[in-house]
């Protein structure tokens, strides 16, 4: 019995001078490039692969690369049929930005058009003349971009069993439709699946 | 039993009713809130619903929480609320064994709260309606999906299915396009629902032509009545509410009752009650053997302890998402494209009127379909 005290109180001081890091708040970095699932959801990771796959398979793409001219896109937005509250605008929002860095394609900036003719409609009233942005110039897009993200899932059945497992499958479908023809011009899906094991009895 | 054994279960059993104590209060807040909500006093409800909540009764609070700030016009807020609930509810699937063994020797209320299934469906059902009054459709048909998988039989088991909760998901899912999978909820709650009417094809009610007609705009209102009873109350008559929807003076047509959440309740209570009493039975014993244990050691102490963990502590689980109306019900009526507002004349099985409200808010628009909820609570 007092080797047994001796133990624990041994081990409560190498605890307690180590400093145990279970036992105190810590905040570190994370490389967004590497890691693992936490579980099968859709995640951060899941955002940046998906979103760097369509962008470069469009910018692959014979599409992107038959003419000279820098073609014009106006995004409206992936239409999320999963589960889960997804920020599809998220996605949306990195696959511009890697797109307009190619400095092939350009974008209209569809969600601040209230913003634009706020400012614009103050410009005309306010500022100097000859330095004010000239209304009835903004650029037509010639391209719309849209897509839709969906989920299916399965799960173990029920019978005698300590955990469960869960599969997810996630598709990414993407279209770019020629805004004067109504034809789609472009398009392509990017998918994956997960599996997360839970257990059924815990402490 | 070695000495001092009985001491330390007699001060187990103190703890555990100084932990019932402290439930207590939780349960007394939740209580107070329950009264205002049901006096129309949703602002006082939900700030008695502010205060820290016993994290074994989370999942009510929030339910609770969550349906005060629907009805009290607080979507946003409310619709966080019930998601919540689901998140923790999907961290609860992983069993307690700790609390489990606990609840063998105390009671189930320190288990916990997870509700009956139809609540955890009923759940996804509120949080949609948040959504609708946002216009958020998107995040509306996320809920019909997780509401539609509440009910798979992996989760549902033998549980009752539940016809309002399909038809939410079928309008949910018909309100951005999916009308396949719309077809098949409103499929569901038609067979769920034989008494109501309800066109498969088109969710419409009525029979023959306005069930397939296609008017031009048309006014989905959700109707919630009554106050459902108790799940152990096996005796519960139906008052037979339903509610008249009215375009100024003129009648666009009636609610259709979708699901009795009595019925839900005590279906349900009855599947569990055999399985409630085997448990009761064998915790009573287990407190029983360990009363006589300590009674050979001491008579008064082992007297003590079977008042403590029998008298005292043995206390049936009588939580419940105490807020949920009774009558679950659906107008789905033409109306004008133009509809500002409308009002809804709630009726008793005789017909006679109890009540009526004006909505303006929450009235939302997608497309050609107008939809709104409505509950006969006063304000």
């Amino acid at each position: 019995m007092k080797y047994l005290w001796m133990a624990v109180g041994m081990s409560a001081l190498l605890l307690g001078g180590s400093g145990c890091a279970a036992f105190r708040a810590n905040v570190s970095d994370v490389n967004v490039e590497q890691g693992d699932h936490m579980r099968a959801q859709f995640d951060f990771r899941d955002l940046r692969a998906i979103s760097a796959e369509v962008v470069d398979q469009m910018l692959a793409s014979p599409f992107l690369n038959k003419g000279s001219d820098t073609p014009t896109f106006a995004i409206k937005g992936i239409e999320n049929r999963t589960s889960d509250y997804l920020d599809t605008k998220a996605i949306t929002d990195t696959m511009r930005t890697k797109l307009i860095q190619s400095g092939k394609v350009q974008f209209v900036n569809v969600e601040r058009r209230a913003d634009l003719a706020s400012e614009q409609g103050y410009q005309a009233a306010n500022a100097t003349p000859g330095t004010g942005a000239e209304i009835g110039q903004q650029a037509a897009a010639q391209f719309m971009m849209t897509g839709s993200i969906v989920e299916m899932k399965q799960s173990s059945p029920r019978q005698v069993r300590v955990s469960k497992t869960k599969q997810r499958y996630y598709q990414l479908t993407m279209e770019v439709t020629d805004l004067k023809s109504g034809l789609i011009a472009w398009t392509t899906q990017s998918e994956f699946a997960r599996a997360e094991r839970q257990p059924l009895i815990g402490w | 039993m070695k000495k001092g054994a009985p001491a330390r279960i007699l001060t187990g059993g103190a703890a555990a009713i100084a932990l019932a104590v402290l439930a207590g209060c939780a349960t007394q807040a939740l209580n107070s809130a329950r009264r205002e909500f049901y006096q129309g006093r949703f602002d006082q409800a939900n700030t008695t619903l502010e205060r820290k909540v016993p994290h074994k009764d989370r999942v009510l609070f929030l339910m609770e929480r969550g349906t005060v700030r629907l009805f009290g016009g607080d979507y946003e807020n409310s619709a966080k609320d019930f998601v919540s609930a689901y998140d923790r509810l999907t961290e609860l699937e992983t069993y307690s064994l700790s609390q489990g063994g606990a609840s063998l020797l105390v009671n189930d209320n320190i288990q916990d709260f997870r509700g009956f299934p139809y609540e955890r469906t009923l759940l996804h059902a509120f949080t949609a309606l948040d959504h609708f009054a946002l216009s958020h459709w998107e995040n509306a048909a996320v809920e019909a999906r997780r509401l539609i998988e509440s009910l798979s039989p992996e989760k549902l088991g033998d549980y009752p299915d539940d016809a309002y909760s399909r038809y939410i998901a079928g309008v949910a899912l018909e309100l951005i396009g999916d009308t396949s999978n719309a077809r098949l909820q409103y499929e569901k709650a038609a067979a769920l629902a034989e008494h109501a009417q309800l066109d498969p094809q088109t969710g419409r009610f009525g029979s023959g032509k306005s069930a397939s007609a296609n008017p031009e705009n048309e006014l989905i209102c959700f109707v919630l009545l009554g106050r459902a009873p108790a799940p152990e109350n096996m005796v519960y008559p139906d008052l037979g509410l339903y509610a008249e929807i009215y375009d100024g003076n003129k009648s666009l047509g009636r609610s259709q009752l979708l699901t009795d959440v009595a019925d839900l309740a005590s279906t349900s209570y009855q599947k569990d009650a055999a399985r409630e009493v085997a448990k009761t039975i064998s915790r009573i014993a287990i407190k029983e053997t360990i009363s006589y244990q300590i009674e050979k050691d001491n008579e008064a102490l082992g007297a003590l302890a079977r008042i403590i963990l029998i008298g005292l502590l043995e206390q049936p689980d009588t939580r419940r998402w105490e807020t949920l109306p009774r009558y679950l019900e659906v107008a789905r009526v033409p109306c004008p494209p133009d509809l500002k507002e409308f009002t809804v004349v709630f009726k008793n099985s005789s017909g006679h009127e109890f009540g009526r409200r004006t909505i303006s808010t929450p009235l939302t628009k997608q497309g050609s379909t107008f939809v709104s909820f409505v509950r006969d609570i006063p304000r």
